[in-house]
Order: C-alpha cells, then structure tokens, then sequence
C-alpha cells in the first residue's frame, strides 16, 4: 500500500474542507473552524458549570472520593454518549462513505481502510470527549488539587477512555450490519444517537444542578443508592477514571496506578476487538453491502388504498405527511429538537431563581420560535429536487406555501400542546393567566413558521445529508438571528404589556399578539413566495 | 389548420447562464400530430432550451407559446398544458411509484377516475415493476420509467422528453416509442431531445439540429439528407456540427 499517497491525498482533502476554494462558497453544511470554535464555547461552558458544582461540594466538605463518584456519573454520560455515536459513525462510514468503495478497490487490507476512515473521522467521535470529559476532570482538578504526577497521567486516562467506546462501537458496527438490513441499522442509530443527545441535555440540565443543592438534594439519594452504585462502579471505565483522579489527589500512587492499569487493559482489549472483527468480516460485510446497495422497502399498502385526496390541497398535505412520517431520521430529530427547545430556558433559569410565570412563558416562547426554525424551516428543502414540480405543474405558487404552513402547523402545534400540558402540570399557575399565554404563544408559533418558511424557500440546500443542515451555513446563521430576535421582541412586548396593563386597552393580552402575528407574518409569507416563483432548476 | 393552436412555439429564444449564451435567437414550431427530434452535440443547449420550454428556467429574450399559451403571461394555464420528461427525473424517494402518480394526478387536476385508469395503464405498458414499492429501491430505468408514466398521466398536448430512453431497456424503449407515435396519431405534440440518431430517424417527423446554441438545420429527414447531399442522418449531423478548423472526414 502506498501509505505517502494515501497521506497526501488525505492532507489534501482535510485542506480543501478546512480552507474551501475561494469563489466556491462550501456546499451547505460543512464548516469545521466554525464547529471547532463552538465546541471550544461548549467545552468553556460545561467546565464552568462542572467548576461551580465541585466548588459547592468542596465548600459543602465532600471528600475527594465523594466529589470523585459525581465525576465519574458525569464521566459515564459521556462514555454512553460516546458509544453510541461512535457505532453510528461507523456504521455510516461502512455504509455511505463514498471514498469507501474508491478505497476498497485499491490493494489495501480491509483493516487498515477501517483504521484510515476511522482516523478520518476522529474530529467527531472526539467530540464528548473535548466538550465534556475534559472540561469534567479539569474542573474537579481545580477544586480537588492534583499533584503533578496525576495531570500528566491524564491524558493516557483520557485516550484509553476515549478507546474504549471506539473499539466496542466499531466491532459492534460489523456485527450489526452481518445481521441487519443497513439502511434500516443506519436510520435506527441515527434515532438513538438524537435520544442520546436529549438524555445528556436532560442531565445536564436537570440532574447537575441538583447535585449541587444543598439540604436534602440528590446528594444524599445518591449515598443512599450506594450497593446499586457499587456494581456500576466496579465495572465501569468512568469510575475508574474518576478513583483514579481521586487516588491522585489523596496522593496514593498504588491506587491511582491500579485503577489506570484497568482502564488501559481495557481500551487495549477493545481495539484489538475491534481489529479482530474487522479482519474476521470486513470483507464480508462490504460485499453484501454492495450486493444490496439499498434494502428494499415496502410502502404500507393500508395508506395508499385508505387515504386518497380530494383537492390539490389535499394532496399536497399527504404527500408531506408521508414522506416525513417515513424518514425517521428527521423525525425523530424534530421530536428531539422540540425537547431541548423547551428546556433551552431552564438552563438559564436553574442560575437565577425565575418566577414560575415568567420560566413558563419564557420555555412557551422558546419552543415556538424553535418549533418554526426546526420545522417550517425544513419543509421546502425536505423535498430535495424534486420541488421543480412547483415550478412545472400547474399549481399556484400560493396553494404551494399554503401547504407547507398548514403541514407546518399541524407538526408543530401538537408538539406545543404536549409542552404547554407538562407545563401546566410542573408550574402551579393562576387559571387566569393561561389564555394569555396560549394566545401568545399561538401568535408567536404562526410568525415564525410564515419566517421558517421563508427561511427554507431563500435558503434551503436540495442537496443536504444531514438532516441538521437543510439550510446553508449562511441560512443556518440568519435562522438563529431570526430566532433571537423573534424570542427577545415576543418576550419583551408581553412583558411590557405586564407593566402597562392598566394604561393599555382591556383584554390586549388576549388579542395583541395574534393582531401582531398575523400582520407581521405576511411579510415572509408574501416573500416565500415570490421568493419561490422566482426559483430555476 | 385555422383553431387549433400548435403545441409549442418558440420565437427568438435566447438564454444566457452569465456571459455564456447557450441559447441564441431560437425560433421552432411543433406542428400539432408531430414528433420533433431536437439533435445536437453535448453542450448544444437542448437541455437549456427544453427546460425554458417547461418554465424550470426564464429566457432572457423572446417567447414561449404552449397550445396557445403565453408561458409567461399564462403560466398556469401554459404549465396545465405541457409534459417534460427530464434528464434527471423529479422522484420523491420514499413515495411509492403509485403514490408518486396520485400526487401528479392531484396536481394536475385530473380526475380520480380517470387518473386511476390511465396510471395502471402506463404502470403496465411501461412494465414498471414493484409499483408498490419506494422509489428510492428502483434501478435507474425503473425510475426513468416512473418519470416518463407522470409526464404522460395528464395527458398534455406537449410532451418534452429530454434524453428519454435514458437506462431503458429495449422492451421499454420500444414501448415508449409506440406510446409516442399513438400521441402523434390523436394530434398531439411530441419533441424529443435525443443523441441516438438511428432513433431520431425511426422516430420523428421532422428534426431541428442544434450547435452552439443555434438552430442549424431543419426539416424532414429527407429534406435534411437532400440539402446536405449526405447518405446518412449521421453524416448530416457531422457535417453540420463539425468545429471550424475540423477537417471534413
Ligand atoms: N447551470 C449552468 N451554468 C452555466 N452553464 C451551464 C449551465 N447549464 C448548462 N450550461 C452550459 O450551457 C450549454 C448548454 O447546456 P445543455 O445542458 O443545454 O446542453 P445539451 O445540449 O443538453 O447537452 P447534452 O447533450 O450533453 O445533454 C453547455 O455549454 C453547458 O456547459
Ligand atoms: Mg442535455
């Protein structure tokens, strides 16, 4: 194998990504010094928190091997984290690479091509790894002092931890795809790679800071759950970091030493896992991958003979509905977006104790302007090329948008219904105040799926992969300012209108914000489709 | 043939794409009941003009007559008038080549009935297997196939096929050549962008030969053979599309 070439071919490639050619502005999506810079703010922000938790408990008087246990809970998200997105790179990599088959034609062992796209794909499958596990261990480092000896043994923890999912995903990605149709094992890891994103958040939104409460907090629970606890930490690579890093600080060598000593065996073990594996089946699974390029797949028969539309209207709606409801990949992404959109605020809100009334509207309103980025803004470049049909059947331009709205709406207003009822029932608000604050609420979510919708017509990428990315990078940018603005002035007039309640006409707080909503979301509505009209392909 | 408006008729086309023009000053009509062959070599501007003709792009000059209609100033009732099969089909991938026509036949406004009728119809002409099936499982014939059965389901008195036989295998190129010379019977307009010459003269009626985005022959084949004093189409095709400084062969 001529291993220069392949280097210089990569060092190329990894240019070409990282500087793109002047006057070819990047195809949508792919900007890696923009994502490296926002994975340093992420790292910065986690480290921050995890610096003000250990600080708590250090204050509170938990030992090191107290504090030690918290580092090792984190630490074993990420190592979760890190497990299910590495098998999901891998099995992408194996399915969709396109170089992959470039490559497999070349004279090189079918491990050393795994091993090359492996390290190919290293800036993502580290990604926990830098924003998480590093900033966890750094700030227990800075409230628990480590002698010297003990930081400069942490990067070989951090390796060996880091090598362990790798190796385990990888080999369980040949596994899987021995057995599973591809297509289906991809989308199904996609789904559990956007759950796994939610269970994190979850944690680090609700769990941490609790850790950190005083009185009777998780803290306690935690101790109480020891025997539990106590099989979960003898066999998992985190806690043995974390005794590791805690051995460290109470200055025991032979401890510290022991517990590294596990975690390298172990990383060991799972590498040559996975080089085992690879060598057993690779071949085996990439011909039957490309003797079944495609898993074939079956429309249910029981929708096309039940449901046959009326109008055109009709029409386009079902077509909508049935290509979202069959691309779990986006779906799930949407359901998964929603969540993290309501509790964008209780991050915040977890610092400053907010009044119940003002979180409620202020998670309401997230979800709103994040509902109509997430799904309205999708809802044109979701149909790829095939939108010419716009364009070259006899359909006004009009009835077109009005499709997208309504099927818009109709995704996002059920999903604001189920967050407006767990609202209710966490915040024990005065009846009185609801109907304002559906009626805002309301309001807001019909702006911004008329500003989605235009978002997606100026914007939208027909070529994208990643359902993340359906708008260009520039798109990407202006939907968020979008989303600022619209939270920040929503937020702002009612408000105001709070303030000013006795100056202004009764009932405003009902009727306002729809007057407002409905004025203002014609502007985008009449630029989405002229924006449209004007389209070529 | 007072009344009955041609099917389509282009005066004074040009389209640019920046400074490089790949349409210029293009002028054509499709008689009603003809196949028009639309020849050229690679980069001629066929595609260009096809996708004009079908409103997927704007001119920057001159005119577009669909069945009578101004592409321009009647969009809609032009578009309802006209069918393109395009060199890279417009498929939703996870629809069903079923579900695909139902949604064609809505927005064309055609009704269930007959739509029902005419879809099966094509779906076994065209011997498209696994209609049930998502379109993201086909083979590219299979899809070809699917784009050509949704540009016929209306049933528009324009058809356009850019590159049509494109993956189809000699049963289906065959079937989709009878389907074409039946349209041409009931009196409707057939043009088809094609590189096969040996198609072009089984097929069609007449052929408009493009290079450089100019029209530089016209007429039936016989007409062309004649004018040129060459043996073959293909060797009118040669002549006419030779590059300046190319020796004659
Ligand atoms: N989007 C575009 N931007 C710039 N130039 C284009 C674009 N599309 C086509 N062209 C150019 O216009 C000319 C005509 O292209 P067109 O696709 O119409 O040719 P064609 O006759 O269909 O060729 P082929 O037989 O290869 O399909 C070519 O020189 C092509 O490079
Ligand atoms: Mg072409």
């Amino acid at each position: 194998m001529n291993v220069a070439g392949v280097a210089r071919a990569r060092a190329r490639v990894v240019r070409n990504t990282l500087l793109p050619r002047r006057g070819r502005p990047g195809r949508g999506g792919r900007h890696p010094l923009l994502a490296a810079v926002l994975a340093l703010l992420v790292a910065v922000l986690v480290g921050a928190a995890l610096s003000a938790l250990f600080e708590t408990l250090a204050g509170a008087g938990a030992t090191a091997a107290r504090a030690a246990g918290t580092l090792a809970l984190v630490l074993l998200a990420s190592l979760a984290g890190l497990l299910v997105f590495d098998l999901h790179d891998a099995v992408s990599t194996l399915l969709l690479d396109p170089d992959l088959e470039l490559l497999r034609r070349a004279p090189v062992p079918g491990i050393a091509l795994l091993g090359l796209k492996l390290a190919d794909a290293l800036p993502r499958t580290s990604l926990l790894l830098v924003v998480v596990a590093i900033p966890a261990v750094v700030a227990f480092g800075l409230h628990y002092p480590l002698p010297a000896w003990g930081w400069i043994t942490l990067p070989l923890q951090l390796a060996a931890l880091w090598a362990i999912p790798l190796g385990a995903g990888t080999a369980a990605a040949v596994y899987l795809l021995r057995r599973l149709p591809a297509r289906r094992a991809r989308e199904a890891l996609g789904l559990i790679s956007t759950l796994t994103l939610v269970a994190l958040w979850l944690a680090n939104a609700f769990l941490l800071p609790r850790l950190a409460e005083p009185g009777p907090g998780l803290a306690p629970a935690l101790d109480g759950g020891r025997d539990g606890l106590a099989l979960l930490a003898a066999v998992s690579p985190a806690h043995w970091l974390a005794n590791a890093v805690a051995a460290a600080t109470a200055g025991q060598p032979l401890a510290a030493a022991v517990a590294t000593a596990w975690l390298i065996v172990v990383a060991a073990a799972a590498v040559a896992l996975a080089a085992w594996t690879g060598a057993r089946h690779l071949g085996e699974v990439q011909a039957r991958l490309a003797a079944a390029p495609a898993g074939r797949g079956r429309a249910p028969r029981a929708t096309r003979s039940a449901r046959r539309p009326r109008t055109m209207l009709g029409a386009l709606l079902l077509r909508d509905a049935r290509l979202l409801l069959r691309d779990w990949t986006v779906l799930g992404d949407v359901l998964t977006a929603a969540v993290l959109w309501t509790l964008l605020p209780v991050v915040g809100a977890t610092l400053h104790a907010a009044p119940p009334a003002l979180l409620a509207r202020a998670m309401l309103l997230a979800l709103t302007v994040g509902l109509g980025y997430e799904v309205a803004a999708r809802a044109l470049p979701f149909e790829r090329e095939a939108a010419a049909w716009q364009r070259l059947a006899p359909v006004p331009v009009g009835r077109w948008i009005a499709a997208k709205l309504i099927g818009a709406s109709a995704v996002a207003a059920p999903l604001m219904g189920l967050a407006a009822g767990t609202l209710a029932l966490v915040f024990p608000l005065p009846a009185g105040t609801w109907p304002r604050l559906v009626s805002l609420a309301l309001s807001a979510l019909w702006l911004s799926i008329a500003l989605g919708v235009w978002t997606g017509a100026r914007f939208g990428d027909p070529t994208w992969t990643s359902p993340r990315a359906m708008l260009t990078l520039a798109g990407r940018i202006s939907a968020s300012g979008l989303l600022l603005a619209q939270a920040a002035i929503w937020f702002w007039l009612s408000a105001l209108a709070d303030i000013r309640e006795a100056a202004l006409p009764a009932g405003i707080g009902l009727w306002g914000p729809p007057l407002v909503g409905s004025l203002v979301s014609l502007l985008p509505i009449r630029a989405a489709m002229g924006r449209l009209s004007k389209l070529e392909s | 043939m007072p009344g009955i408006a041609p099917p389509l008729e282009v005066s004074d086309l040009t389209r640019r794409y920046g400074r490089f023009t790949a349409v210029d000053r293009l002028s054509l009509v499709l008689r009603p009941g003809e196949i028009l062959g639309f020849l050229g070599p690679n980069g001629a501007g066929k595609t260009t003009t096809l996708r004009v003709c079908a409103g997927l792009l704007r001119p920057d000059a001159g005119e577009v007559r669909v069945a009578g209609h101004s592409l321009a100033r009647e969009p809609l009732r032009a578009r309802a008038k006209l069918g393109l099969v395009p060199d890279r089909p417009f498929l939703y991938e996870r629809l069903s080549a079923r579900e695909f026509l139902e949604f064609i036949a809505a927005i064309y406004e055609v009704p269930a009935t007959i739509a029902n009728g005419r879809a099966e119809g094509l779906i076994a002409r065209l011997d498209l297997e696994g209609a049930n099936d998502l379109i993201e499982t086909y083979s590219l014939g299979a899809r070809q196939k699917v784009s050509i059965a949704a540009a016929l389901l209306p049933d528009p008195p324009l058809l356009m096929l850019d590159e049509p036989l494109t993956g189809l295998d000699p049963r289906a190129a065959r079937a989709l050549k009878d389907l074409l010379r039946e349209r041409a019977g009931r009196g409707l307009g057939v043009l088809v962008s094609t590189h096969l010459l040996e198609v072009a003269e089984r097929l069609c009626d007449r052929a408009i030969i493009l290079h450089h985005g100019r029209k530089v022959a016209e007429g039936t084949l016989d007409e062309l053979r004649r004018a040129h004093g060459e043996a073959t189409l293909e060797d009118v095709f040669l002549a006419l599309t030779r590059e300046s400084g190319e020796e004659p062969r």
